[in-house]
């Protein structure tokens, strides 16, 4: 008796478990209104626009701040300002405000207040980690370490709705950069008022000039936001009436929530239900990419020579076949093989990488020709057989998903090749110090594409941030140099084109894969638009539940 | 009166004289182990299973067609089949070749991280017990100062030395249990080493060797096994956590803990990816379970029938 009645116990609790894991049913909430927009979100950081680098503290202040441009689908569009121009030598740029800008408690939102709002980002008193976001201004570096009044710096208010700023160099998208890295306007009687720390710490201490404002906020938990009636254009834009943020930690909940119709929207969905939502997907790849950055000295004993052949990297490149790998490990990312982002905008209103395209691998690999790299290469270093090439390694950092990369990788060159190499993880910040330190033959890690398409490149000079010394080619660097020097766009593009080729051709920083995240969205969301760099773009957002 | 004659006497049946003749044939104490272990069936079953499965994994990734890391993009997270008889895992991998692959690691994990330190724990626990006096003192301390840092770190700072492999992750284990069992029987020493068997011994001209390991080891370690047998679990778990802040089995080694992490993000996809080798790590465990308990049993001379 008792025996079957632990019997019984352990079968009711196998049970229970498995009910656990059905998927919960799919019927949706009915009677909510419609003009309400609910998104499962990961959560602020801070709402203070001077201290905040989090991408999604950026989305709510977008929705509740009037910026001067800022990014729609892929292209620059007005927003507070009415108009803007840049100079014939593209140092000054010149922002004129729309009439009738006002803050929601009533005041006139003027120019002033966007400088004061640059000037907050700049202010060493301030410690902006933004800051060095807008070095390109005139003295602003020199502002930020003290040696010059703000008077100095150029950012220049001309009269109450005109605002210009002058920069240390000529640059033909300065206002792709404002867009991007965001200027809110702040009140200075305001900010001083509630002191510049207390900014943004509840909804009291915010002023909103955006298409929202916000009426409550539960730390951690929750944020409402209301349409702002006083907006320049609430009559066509932000129509949906609430929008509710709500933070929610587990991504099971979040997407048992979907399921129920509790949420309309899913910020970031967790891998392991892309497939489980494919109906709801909204892929968003760009904004970085996953390179092979092959140390071109080597590390491993021996590795010198065979790295430092461009006919081997090569035929490592090629023989990765870059959809499969992406497909089985993270289906968010895709396969790249030009290091050009291909959401920038090109100059003829199509994108940069369709108007300026390079000669390159095939994203699906060419293992034929990987060979043929190969057997060159084995030739000039005088290798009779593949077993000759001293053992490499790949090193990056220690996620599951990392691993299964590279094994992918490790695996596909020694099926296709016959090269050993041996995939090292460490913690993150135990393989970020051993990029610079340079000890690994190939690294596996992302870099973010910025602003531009020069921005990267810049970043992989023998010089850039971005290369700590593992790879150098003059030309290279020389192209560079000179597309970010010109100012006539159809020109710098070419020079940027004729970069990226070089940097293709001599396969020292080898682009893999675009970074992606997926989101999901309800059949019923229209206009949900979030940009891979520059976030929430919900000016059009329409809920027709 | 009649004299009392030989006629009065019968002899005493030979019999008699056998009373004090050992009938049945003297079994040694490992002997008589060994015994009590055949007889009982769970005994048995659970070993024949733990020995099954440890067969499997040093012959079953020889004789399997596919190899344990060969990738094939094209065949990811298929099912069950005749071609592949536990599926693939999302990059196309035989998950027949990786699970027993798997068994090989999460077993001798097991088993060394189980027992070293057990060993270790045992000799100077044993010796401290035993001896007493500034040996006690000496070692009970290193282990008050051992315990009180979290053994992540002395795992890290070893695997970080030694690198990554079975070796380093077993000398982390060992480094960081060895605590536990030397104070159990430190303390089951001191309770055995005044009791009259002891000192019978001893009187004899017993060595302290002979004491510590004839006379008094086989009354602890009865509990000891157990101990072992529920650290396996522990061992096999640690690997897996290890495995996945990076301090694993190098890539593309894999074992069961790997398995099951990976398995577990795709479980509402693919659950036979989280299930199968789950199911091998609890059946094994349970098996090392049973199996100990049925030990201590038979390794206890109180409960010998």
């Amino acid at each position: 008796m008792k025996k079957a009645l632990a019997l019984l116990l352990a079968m009711i609790m196998v049970i229970g478990m498995l009910a656990g894991c059905g998927t919960t049913g799919g019927g949706e909430a009915e009677g909510t209104t419609s003009d309400t927009f609910t998104m499962a979100y990961n959560g602020v950081v801070t709402l203070n626009s001077v201290m905040t680098q989090a991408s999604n503290d950026h989305n709510v202040l977008y929705l509740l701040q009037a910026q001067l441009v800022r990014y729609y689908d892929g292209q620059v569009e007005k927003d507070a300002a009415e108009s803007y121009e840049m100079s014939e030598d593209a140092t000054v740029w010149t922002f004129h405000l729309r009439d009738g800008l006002v803050w929601s408690n009533g005041e006139a939102l003027t120019a002033a207040d966007y400088a004061y709002g640059v000037k907050c980002l700049l202010d060493p008193g301030m410690g902006s980690p933004q800051a060095s976001s807008w070095t390109m201004i005139k003295n602003a570096e020199k502002f930020m370490n003290g040696e010059v009044a703000w008077e100095e710096v150029g950012v220049k208010v001309i009269d109450e709705k005109t605002i210009e700023f002058t920069l240390e160099q000529p640059l033909t998208s300065f206002d792709q950069t404002v867009a991007c890295k965001h200027i809110y306007p702040l009140n200075q009687a305001f900010v001083e008022s509630v002191g510049v720390n207390n900014l943004g710490s509840s909804i009291d201490t915010i002023m909103y000039s955006g298409g929202y404002t916000m009426t409550e906020w539960v730390l951690e938990s929750s944020i409402t936001l209301q349409k702002n009636p006083s907006y320049w254009d609430a009559e066509n834009q932000f129509q949906v009436e609430t929008i509710k943020l709500l933070e929610v930690e587990d991504p099971n909940t979040e997407v048992a929530m979907f399921e129920n119709g509790e949420v309309d929207a899913i910020e970031e969905m967790a891998s392991q239900y892309y497939d489980h939502l494919a109906d709801y997907r909204y892929d968003n790849a760009g904004g970085g990419f996953m390179f092979l950055w092959m140390n071109t000295h080597g590390y491993s004993e021996g590795a010198d020579k065979v790295m430092g052949n461009v006919n081997f990297r090569k035929a490592l490149s090629y023989a990765i076949d870059r959809d499969a790998t992406c497909l089985a490990v993270d289906s968010a990312t895709k396969a790249a093989n030009n290091p050009i982002d291909p959401n920038f905008p090109g100059i003829n209103g199509g994108k940069f990488v369709d108007e300026y395209p390079i000669e390159t691998y095939p994203t699906n690999g060419d293992v034929a020709k990987a060979q043929e790299y190969l057997t060159k290469a084995m030739e000039e270093l005088g290798y009779a057989d593949v077993s000759e090439i001293p053992a490499l390694t790949i090193v990056t950092w220690d996620t599951a998903i990392q691993k299964t990369l590279g094994e992918a990788l490790t695996d596909q060159w020694k099926q296709n090749l016959g090269v050993d190499v041996q995939l090292e993880q460490y913690v993150i910040g135990t393989a970020i110090g051993k990029f610079y330190e340079q000890t690994y033959d190939i690294f596996l890690i992302t870099w973010e594409t910025d602003v531009k398409p020069t921005d990267l490149l810049q970043a992989m000079t023998s010089t850039g941030e971005a290369n700590p010394g593992i790879w150098a080619n003059a030309e290279f660097d020389q192209l560079v140099a000179d597309a970010i020097a010109e100012v006539d766009p159809a020109k710098q593009a070419e020079l940027t084109q004729k970069a990226a080729q070089v940097m293709i051709d001599d396969a020292g920083i080898i682009p893999l894969h675009l970074n992606g995240t997926v989101h999901a969205k309800k059949e019923y969301v229209d206009g949900f638009v979030i940009g891979v760099s520059d976030g929430f773009q919900f000016s059009k957002l329409v809920v027709n539940k | 009166m009649s004299a009392i004659t030989s006629k009065d006497f019968t002899p005493l049946p030979k019999e008699r004289d056998m009373t004090d003749v050992i009938v049945r044939p003297s079994v040694s104490y490992w002997k008589d182990v060994f015994r009590r272990i055949r007889s009982d069936k769970v005994a048995v079953v659970s070993f024949t299973f733990i020995l099954l499965i440890s067969l499997m994994a040093i012959f079953a990734p020889i004789v399997c067609q596919y190899g344990y890391d060969t990738t094939s993009m094209g065949q990811g997270n298929l099912s069950p089949s005749s071609e592949h008889w536990f599926g693939t895992d999302s990059l196309g991998r035989d998950l027949w070749a990786r699970v027993w692959v798997g068994a090989r690691i999460s077993l001798l994990i097991g088993l060394c991280g189980a027992i070293v330190p057990q060993i270790v724990g045992i000799v100077l626990g044993g010796v401290a017990g035993y001896f007493g006096g500034w040996l006690d003192m000496l070692i009970m301390r290193i282990i008050d100062i051992g315990a009180c840092i979290p053994s992540l770190i002395y795992v890290t700072l070893i695997m970080l030395y030694f690198g990554s492999g079975p070796a380093a992750i077993v000398l982390a284990i060992a480094m960081s249990f060895w605590m536990d069992s030397a104070r159990v029987v430190r303390g089951r020493m001191l309770q055995f080493k005044n009791r009259e068997f002891v000192l019978a011994a001893k009187t004899q001209g017993a060595s302290s060797f002979r004491v510590i390991f004839r006379h008094i080891l086989p009354n602890i370690l009865g509990q000891q096994v157990v101990s072992v047998s529920s650290a396996i679990p522990s061992a096999i778990f640690l690997e897996a956590y290890l495995s996945f802040i990076g301090l694993g089995v190098a890539s593309p080694m894999t074992s069961w803990g790997q398995l099951c992490q990976l398995g577990a993000s795709f479980y509402r996809l693919y659950p036979y990816q989280l299930f199968i080798p789950g199911a091998f790590i609890s059946v094994t465990i349970l098996a090392f379970y049973l199996f100990g308990n049925c030990l201590r049993d038979a390794l206890d001379p109180h409960l010998r029938d």
